[in-house]
């Protein structure tokens, strides 16, 4: 599961932003405000040159810019606190669309330097799903049913073809999930709760939601797979990735997106990949939650429901 | 090789080889602009040049002179600022006011290797310091008013993930 730092889209809330994002004269304690409170200071009016002058030879911002730019993004927050001017160069804009072309050729979309911050510095935009082929067994999913002869692990997949190696949804992993001839569900829960920067974030530009696996079935039985995607926004009670499956079901998620493939017998042995993207979804998420659910179609004793693997 | 001659800003002249000195964009253009003639005894002035920095100009390009062509950009490139090749370490063991002349010489010149291998100079004079030692470091003043800075310190602490 992806949040997609491509789809940030909402150029129309960025023009906006200047008119929200004011008021910073407030003396606010900011270290414990929520984030649906949290605002970021404006850039100082009068930052002067002071920083722009080493040993007091001038240098023209821009190569401030292209010296900084060198600095690994994690400690540039840091060098904030040299002086104004330098504060200035870090909280904004173009000196991370400098960094980011040191990495990317494509033009970076137009957003505040947090959202690069977060990007460069953070794992949270790339795949938050651990422990996709079961190469660590059941290591991250929380199993909420598992019926029939239960989830197993199949290194490689039995009764279906190899998972397609040139693929790096795998990262190089053979082995998936399979469910059995009664409903096996499991989920990943992905908690945000410490990522406050990211909800930031999230709330800000609604960044689409991207979650794919690949799913099979026996050569000889059909099977049933569904994928639900949920949100969470739940204040009062916190979930945690060791919580049972009574109390996952026992809230309700304030977005629930599912997609349902049903594979026919003698038609599923070929890997296919299952993708759900949210665009649009309530504020305030706190919980993301993969899911995914399968049997088989015919009631057959031992494994023959639908096999995941390469979430992400 | 054809030369041309350059000349400092206090009015030393140097010949180099065209080649060499169009490693400068801005000289490069120049000599395009004015249909400067190779053959001709032009001499170019660069006024914002001195004759200590531009001899150092000269000496970086002229070991330069056989380098492959920046990348082109690509996808996985990845620079990193530790990879400044031993000569150019060498060659760039020089007082910071030197330093930082080079810097805007390669700026005005537009010699974007040059450029990019002293700014990286100085990222590595920043890294692993703290404020205080930066300011001390380049001789720049502490600005902020002690209410301003705790402001921006919680700023920064509420963005790093724990």
């Amino acid at each position: 599961m992806v949040i997609s730092p491509e789809s940030f889209v909402d150029i129309k809330i960025l023009i906006l932003m200047g008119n929200i994002v004011k008021n910073t004269e407030c003396e606010m304690d900011n270290k414990n405000v929520p984030v649906e409170q949290f605002q970021f200071h404006e850039p100082f009016e009068n930052d002067s040159i002071n920083g722009l002058y080493f040993n007091n030879i001038y240098v023209p911002e821009e190569i401030v810019e292209n010296i900084l730019s060198h600095i690994t993004p994690k400690d540039l927050l840091g060098l904030t606190l040299v002086c104004k001017k330098w504060c200035n160069i870090i909280k904004s804009e173009n000196l991370w669309r400098h960094i980011y072309n040191k990495h990317f050729i494509n033009k970076p979309k137009k957003l505040p330097w947090y959202v690069f911050y977060c990007f460069f510095v953070t794992n949270n935009f790339v795949n938050m799903l651990r422990n996709g082929n079961g190469q660590e067994n059941f290591e991250h999913w929380t199993i909420l049913r598992n019926y029939g002869d239960r989830f197993i692990i199949e290194n490689p997949p039995s009764g279906c073809d190899e998972l397609p190696q040139h693929i790096a949804d795998f990262n190089g992993c053979t082995s998936c999930f399979a469910t059995s001839f009664e409903n096996c569900c499991k989920a990943q829960i992905i908690s945000l709760k410490e990522k406050r920067l990211l909800r930031y974030i999230i709330n800000k530009f609604m960044p689409h939601i991207y979650a794919s696996e690949w799913v099979a079935g026996r050569f000889d039985c059909g099977c049933v797979y569904k994928l639900s995607i949920k949100g969470f926004a739940n204040n009062s009670r916190d979930l945690d990735s060791d919580d049972t499956s009574d109390d996952l079901a026992a809230i309700t998620p304030t977005f629930h997106v599912t997609k349902t493939i049903v594979i026919k017998q003698w038609k599923g042995k070929e890997w296919q990949k299952v993708e759900v993207l949210v665009k649009d979804y309530p504020r305030n998420i706190t919980k993301l939650i993969f899911e995914h659910e399968g049997s088989d179609t015919q009631f057959w004793k031992g494994h023959y429901g639908s096999k995941m693997a390469g979430e992400y | 090789m054809p030369n041309i001659k350059l000349q400092s800003s206090d009015g030393e002249t140097f010949e180099v080889d065209v080649e060499i000195a169009k490693c400068s964009v801005t000289i490069k253009t120049m000599l395009e602009d004015l249909g400067m003639d190779d053959e001709e005894e032009e001499v170019v002035p660069l006024p914002n040049v001195n004759s200590a920095i531009l001899r150092k100009v000269i000496q970086w390009a002229t070991y330069h002179k056989d380098d492959p062509p920046p990348p082109e950009d690509d996808e996985n490139k990845e620079k990193r600022t530790d990879d400044i090749s031993s000569w150019d370490a060498d060659f760039l063991k020089v007082d910071q006011g030197t330093l930082f002349e080079l810097i805007l010489a390669a700026n005005y010149l537009d010699i974007k290797g040059l450029l990019d291998v002293t700014c990286k100079t100085v990222a590595n004079m920043i890294k692993g310091k703290a404020p205080e030692e930066i300011r001390k470091t380049f001789n720049i003043k502490n600005d902020f008013t002690a209410s301003k800075k705790s402001r921006f310190v919680e700023e920064n602490e509420w963005c790093e993930e724990k």
